[in-house]
């Protein structure tokens, strides 16, 4: 067990490598001079001497193979560099909209998980009936709004309109912002709260309908197992059937689902984060490949690949749980 | 035009995946794997209407030119922001006067060639790659999975945005990035399935008999492994639509004067408070497109899944 995760580890190191390579190189070739962003000249021309003192400081006048390699020394030395627009180290705007992010991805994970997976189950027991129609139908809408979409008509409906009516303070969300204080770092604080909902529940949407989907399908597949059967047989009420034989088996694809969607939770947070004005790192991303930023692009999408890998290393040793017939490093003894 | 692929049911199309056979007319007694598969996807009601979705909005991009007589993308200051029903402009128009129905129906086109071939790049990539993977193994395998591995792991809209800032928006480009981009669950799903039906015995039959390779992969394992392909395909296709207004909404999809209903979503929203149609019009042309493929692709899958009759 201990090897494979060690083995596991170890892969990492190749896809991080890749994909920063892969970035820097596409971020080389980019047009825009980083020179003309950092002397704030938008446009006008930039005097010769700041110029050659700016490429110095950065190293921008070394050809790529160099800068390559000094972007490697001071990433591996835990320096991840400055932003060349407004100056500050990326590991300050790290730590700044690193938090946010994360918040936000957790709600979102937890009402995926909670509400698709409750659907999924429901529609399965019930097959063909209403709510599991109902299950499809809205699943299959949830995931053909585009986010942004969901985004806006949430702020019309839930702030807009309410404020043009005047409801009631709670009745009427804030549509752009992040909450300002957190205790035990998830919890926004008393009114806080609601700078949170739209955007979780934006952000969890495509995420919840996909989960929902899978759930349905692979309980459907579970449902026609012969241990199944077995489990009525030997008398267990349909409750422990569906929850301990079912739904335990059918989670490791929704589990690795799970995992895999973490890219696109990504890429909708770059979305969700645009619309709600939420402090976190998709936004921030957004706004640099705009400004072609380099470092903190790097930067940050380093903190997202790692992430990613290590929670799809968590999710393939999370199988074990679901299933003693894959526990990893058994099949030798 | 490219847009006139599924104008014929997909399951009929996509049927080349069931293993040769003879004859194909449906109305013989003992069921033809073909006829089967037709069969059950018609028993799926969402899936036929997804199907029958498909169709109207094909024929309505083919025949965009007779149901329309303004042209797609023309600014008309002196009709802005006309609302549903106004007198020659039944759903609308936008902020600059463009004709809301005009644009939805050659919007069509736009919408349905960036879903199409950027499924289509995608699919040729992923079969290849993933071909490729399952038959020669060892290393070749573990660094093609490697590298799949890495590209998974970046955000797709981050790659875009990096490579859309280089080339220039447009919507070749649209097409060509998430078609570049969207291979790799293909790969993925053909190499496991080939590495399953690389182990039967007909393909070991084939091979005692002396088959060579190329007939061994062309008639006998692609053929039993590309269902989940058209599955995954059909999914991406409206995933691709979707990735379209994602794109426009950050600034950098289909540019004007092309209509693509993505761009039309993404212009509304700054409209939404005072004339929500400019955002609901194009939004739910997009949303049934995206629905259909769904059902559709829902239903190919039950379809050609003999386990799930």
């Amino acid at each position: 067990m201990t090897g494979y995760v060690i083995r596991r580890l170890l892969l990492v190191i190749p896809v991080v490598w890749g994909a920063l390579t892969i970035l820097f190189i596409l971020f080389f070739i980019v047009p825009g001079d980083p020179v003309e962003l950092m002397a704030g000249a938008s446009g006008r021309a930039v005097p010769e001497a700041t110029r050659q003192a700016i490429e110095q400081q950065f190293g921008l006048d070394d050809p790529i193979i160099v800068q390559y390699g000094n972007f490697w020394k001071r990433t591996l030395t835990g320096d991840l560099g400055t932003s060349y627009a407004s100056r500050r180290p990326v590991s300050d705007i790290l730590g700044e909209t690193f938090p946010n992010s994360l918040r936000l991805a957790i709600w979102a994970i937890i009402i995926e998980t909670v509400i698709g997976i409750s659907a999924g189950v429901l529609a399965a027991v019930r097959q063909y009936s209403f709510a599991d129609g109902l299950t499809t139908v809205i699943t299959a809408l949830a995931a053909s709004i585009p986010v942004f979409v969901l985004g806006f008509l949430f702020q019309q409906v839930f702030g807009v309109f309410p404020n043009e009516q005047g409801w009631p303070e709670w009745a009427r969300m804030p549509v752009q912002g992040t909450p300002e204080h957190w205790n035990f770092f998830l919890f926004p604080s008393a009114s806080d709260w609601r700078y949170l909902i739209l955007p979780m529940i934006v952000l969890a949407s495509v995420g919840t309908a996909l989960v929902a989907r899978m759930t349905r399908t692979t309980m459907l597949e579970v449902a026609r197992a012969d241990y199944m059967r077995t489990a009525r047989a030997k008398g267990l009420n349909e409750r422990k059937v569906v929850l301990r034989h079912g739904l335990r088996n059918a989670l490791i694809p929704v589990v690795t689902l799970i995992g895999l969607d973490l890219a696109n939770l990504i890429g909708a947070a770059i979305i969700t984060e645009t619309v709600f004005n939420w402090r976190g790192m998709g936004r921030q991303i957004a706004t640099s490949i705009f400004r072609r930023d380099a470092p903190v692009v790097l930067g940050l999408t380093l903190v997202l690949v790692v992430a990613y890998v290590l929670i799809n290393l968590l999710v393939d040793l999370s199988y074990g749980f679901f299933d003693p017939r894959v526990r990893v490093g058994k099949e030798k003894s | 035009m490219a847009i006139s692929v599924p104008d014929r049911s997909l399951a009929e199309e996509h049927v080349g995946g069931a293993p040769p056979v003879g004859e194909t007319d449906h109305s013989v007694a003992p069921p033809t794997p073909r006829g089967d598969i037709w069969r059950r996807f018609k028993r799926n009601r969402l899936a036929m209407v997804g199907l029958v979705l498909i169709v109207v909005i094909v024929l309505a991009a083919i025949f965009a030119d007779f149901l329309t007589t303004g042209q797609p993308g023309k600014v008309n200051p002196a009709d802005a922001n006309q609302r549903l029903f106004s007198p020659g402009h039944p759903l609308g128009t936008d902020r600059v006067g463009r004709d809301l129905y005009t644009d939805v129906l050659y919007g069509a086109r736009v919408s349905l060639r960036i879903g199409i071939f950027a499924g289509l790049i995608a699919a040729s990539i992923g079969i290849v790659v993933g071909a490729i993977s399952a038959f020669y193994g060892r290393w070749i395998d573990t660094s093609i999975m490697r590298f799949t591995d890495i590209l998974l792991s970046l955000p797709y809209i981050l790659i875009a945005l990096a490579i859309i800032t280089v080339v220039g928006p447009g919507e070749r480009t649209v097409i060509l990035v998430l078609g570049l981009l969207g291979w790799m669950a293909i790969a993925r799903v053909l190499r496991a399935s080939i590495l399953q039906v690389k182990e039967t015995e007909y393909v070991d039959a084939a091979r005692a008999l002396g088959a060579s390779n190329r007939r061994i992969i062309f008639r006998h394992i692609l053929p039993n492994t590309i269902q989940p392909v058209i599955v995954y395909t059909t999914l991406f296709i409206g995933a691709a639509v979707l990735s379209e207004a994602a794109l426009s909404f950050l600034g950098v999809g289909v540019q004007r004067p092309t209509p693509a209903w993505g761009l039309m979503v993404a212009e509304g929203r700054r409209s939404l408070a005072n004339y929500p149609h400019m955002l609901f019009v194009p939004a739910i042309a997009l949303s049934i497109l995206v629905v259909a493929a769904v059902f559709v692709g829902d239903g190919l899958r039950d379809a050609l899944d003999p386990k799930l009759k």
